[in-house]
């Protein structure tokens, strides 16, 4: 007992140092807004926050018995009470702390680190809670989590409430809201496939199908309480134009729905052809997962529609899409590709080079194909209305095109160490078809990739490049010269005594000519200008 | 001087042309058929049974000294999905041998493995889709003739006859 008392003295000392420590290290009126110290205090307030939460959930769930087994209350009360012992007065003390700051220094970065944490870490917690409560319900399951539903969800809410008292600032600010909407589309995405494939199943079992046996009520929990988070933090209308955060989930999401779809087509497609060419079970065994792919591809579709990127109003963030599509095909291509040529020529296969694997190679190197070539032409056509080529672009080309490369030359490494080894030991075997087929279609891939790279860089007008230079003007008066330079020129004036060096707008003109782009002195008197250039330093 | 432009649809279409060539290869030479008198003829009706969900038939080929009330539904449970197969130890992998080790209990030991028998060395690769990273493992089968026949001895890949040899 004497050692309990002497472990919560332990703790209570070092929640009272650390309070003490931050009070007297960074005073609340004191240290600059967005610094390092002000996010570290977030991240201890997270922390402490996540602590209590997480301890007031476990909490609750011992006290409302029946929701889930409770095997040792005494054990989970003392874990629970000792951690929210802890965290607690770390909570108060630090949300007023930041509360108070927050009103000084609104566009501090550590707030909306803070509430993309908590977005994060209970919005996830209250969705996987809640759906898991109304999958029980649903089930006539009584040991369902509402206690946890409950804690979390009043954690959410309190710092939606928050974020709208005091709103965090910059395009950064969105973050919250777009990991409240991901988290959200995930789950109603997983729901609605699920609910498809149980509907699409009931439909193959009619027809004569055997089905996995799915089952109904998780997935209907998920599109009940994903779908209204999900619209909730993406549909409500945004405050100014879309920023970082919102403009890369949108194209994180387009590209993933999308790759979705096209891969439960695929696995369609092959099941059809492993059915007509492969000796496999009666059909209504092998195409089992057929509802589930149907439910996926039909979901992903749904998702990518409403996630989808307009090149009329979007045009950047639509080409980082399409080259990430394009991409994502040529590297499927190169890959698949690879395959099909040792399993055509390797005589040492003997497995996976039957009809039905030949061909179901195929299918998907074609289907990879079309998404690359469909992709690579829109991004392309899109491309040329610009000029010079966009970063992504850029990036599809020269980076994409330099990572082939390097595989390539790894792949020729291999191929004539292999070849070197058989030449010097007499016994040495392997074969090069795996690297040299490597080496061959990365090659080709990074000839395609970089001949592409250089034909924009060829057909974009040059670009000229005007390093910094000083100007060093002694004059009366300097007139509107200042405004004439390039913005690259940094100007110091030194003024005259006297009225005979004042510079009109024709002199202006003359000397900005003259000077160009070079350091130089300026001279004005009753002469006129005289520039002398000078190294520049 | 005009520059020589490549027409935007040559690419796709030697694509599709490699692939068209690669696919009548493949078919018209057919997969390979090893003789199923040798000990690689073996291991091949062995691992085409297992990649094709015939656990019987794979498991008529491991010597019953080895086998003992091993059944179809033990072999299944120890499958490892789709796979390909390569003889040769072409990926570069060290040597590594599975030994046989009995569960414990007071089963009987498992038989010695012959002096005749010979090694039969294969590359199988794993590819279980849907974007998940392939993968491949060096596995050794062990052969010992008799009967005229080359039958698997030891506890061949999937190493799944530790597991139910305890019931002999």
């Amino acid at each position: 007992m004497s050692f309990a008392i002497l472990g919560i003295l332990v703790l209570l000392a070092v929640v009272l140092g650390v309070v003490a420590l931050v009070r007297r290290s960074s005073g609340a009126t004191s240290s600059k807004p967005g610094d390092g110290a002000d996010i570290l205090v977030y991240l201890i307030l997270a922390l402490a926050m996540g602590v209590a939460g997480f301890a007031l959930a476990d909490l609750a769930s011992i006290a409302f018995p029946g929701d889930r087994f409770v095997f040792d209350p005494a054990e989970e009360l003392a874990n629970s009470l000792a951690a929210l012992l802890v965290s607690m007065p770390f909570v108060v003390f630090f949300w007023r702390r930041q509360a108070a700051r927050r009103e000084m220094f609104p566009a501090s970065a550590g707030w909306t680190v803070y509430l993309s944490i908590m977005e994060a870490v209970f919005m996830t917690g209250f969705v996987v809670t809640a759906s898991m409560f109304i999958s029980g319900l649903l089930g006539g399951d009584s040991l369902s989590s509402w206690t946890g539903a409950v804690v979390f969800g009043a954690i959410v809410i309190f710092h939606e409430w928050a974020a709208r008292v005091t709103p965090p600032l910059s395009d950064a600010g969105e973050l919250r809201r777009v990991i409240g909407s991901a988290i959200g589309l995930g789950a109603a995405s997983a729901g609605l496939a699920g609910t498809l494939a149980w509907l699409f199943e009931i439909g193959y079992e009619a027809l004569g199908g055997v089905g996995i046996g799915l089952e109904l009520d998780p997935w209907i929990g998920l599109v009940i309480v994903g779908a209204p988070v999900w619209w909730y933090r993406w549909r409500r209308p945004w405050d100014g134009q879309p920023g970082v955060p919102r403009v890369s989930w949108k194209v994180i999401a387009a590209v993933v729905s999308l790759g979705v779809t096209l891969a439960a087509l695929t696995s369609l497609l092959v099941m059809a052809v492993e059915y007509v060419f492969g000796e496999t079970a009666p059909a209504g065994q092998h195409f089992e997962a057929s509802p589930l792919a149907l439910a996926l591809a039909l979901t992903g579709a749904v998702v990518w529609a409403l996630h989808r990127l307009r090149p009329e109003t979007e045009p950047l963030p639509t080409q980082v899409y399409r080259y990430v599509m394009a991409s994502i095909g040529l590297v499927a291509t190169v890959g698949t590709l690879v395959t099909l040529t040792v399993r055509a020529l390797d005589r040492s296969v003997i497995v996976g080079a039957g009809t039905a694997d030949i061909m179901v190679l195929a299918t998907v190197l074609l289907m990879g194909l079309v998404v690359w070539i469909w992709f690579d032409r829109h991004a392309t056509r899109l491309d040329e209305t610009g000029s010079p080529a966009s970063w992504p672009r850029r990036i599809y080309t020269l980076g994409l095109g330099a990572i082939f490369g390097l595989v390539g030359a790894g792949a020729l490494i291999t191929t004539l160490f292999i070849l070197l080894r058989r030449l010097l030991v007499p016994d040495a075997t392997g074969s090069i078809l795996w690297p040299g087929s490597i080496f061959v279609y990365t090659g080709l891939a990074t000839w395609y990739l970089l001949s592409a790279y250089f034909r924009d860089r060829a057909s974009a007008p040059p670009v000229e490049y005007v390093a910094p230079f000083n100007v060093t003007l002694i004059c009366s008066h300097p007139g509107p010269i200042a405004t004439m330079f390039p913005e690259q020129a940094r100007l110091r004036v030194i003024y005259r005594d006297d009225d005979s060096g004042v510079i009109d707008d024709e002199m202006a003109a003359r000397i900005v000519e003259e000077v160009g782009t070079r350091s130089s002195i300026v001279w004005v008197d009753a002469d006129g200008a005289r520039v002398a250039p000078v190294r520049a330093i | 001087m005009s520059e020589r432009k490549i027409p935007g649809w040559v690419l796709p279409a030697g694509v599709v042309v490699l692939v068209a060539v690669l696919v009548v290869i493949a078919l018209v030479r057919g997969p390979v058929a090893l003789d199923p008198d040798t000990p690689e003829g073996t291991v091949q009706e062995y691992l085409l049974a297992l990649s094709q969900g015939r656990y019987d038939e794979a498991l008529e080929v491991v010597h019953e000294e080895w086998r003992g009330a091993c059944e179809a539904s033990d072999l299944e449970g120890f499958a490892q999905g789709d796979f390909s197969a390569e003889l040769g130890n072409d990926a570069g992998f060290g040597q590594v041998r599975e030994e046989f080790v009995g569960v414990a209990g007071g089963e009987e030991p498992p038989p010695t493995i012959p002096d005749d028998a010979v090694q039969v060395e294969v590359t199988i690769h794993h590819d279980p889709g849907a974007g998940m990273r392939s993968w491949s493992e060096f596995v050794v089968f062990e052969l010992a003739p008799d009967d005229d026949f080359w039958w698997l001895v030891g506890d061949p890949w999937p190493y799944f006859v530790w597991s139910c040899r305890e019931s002999l």
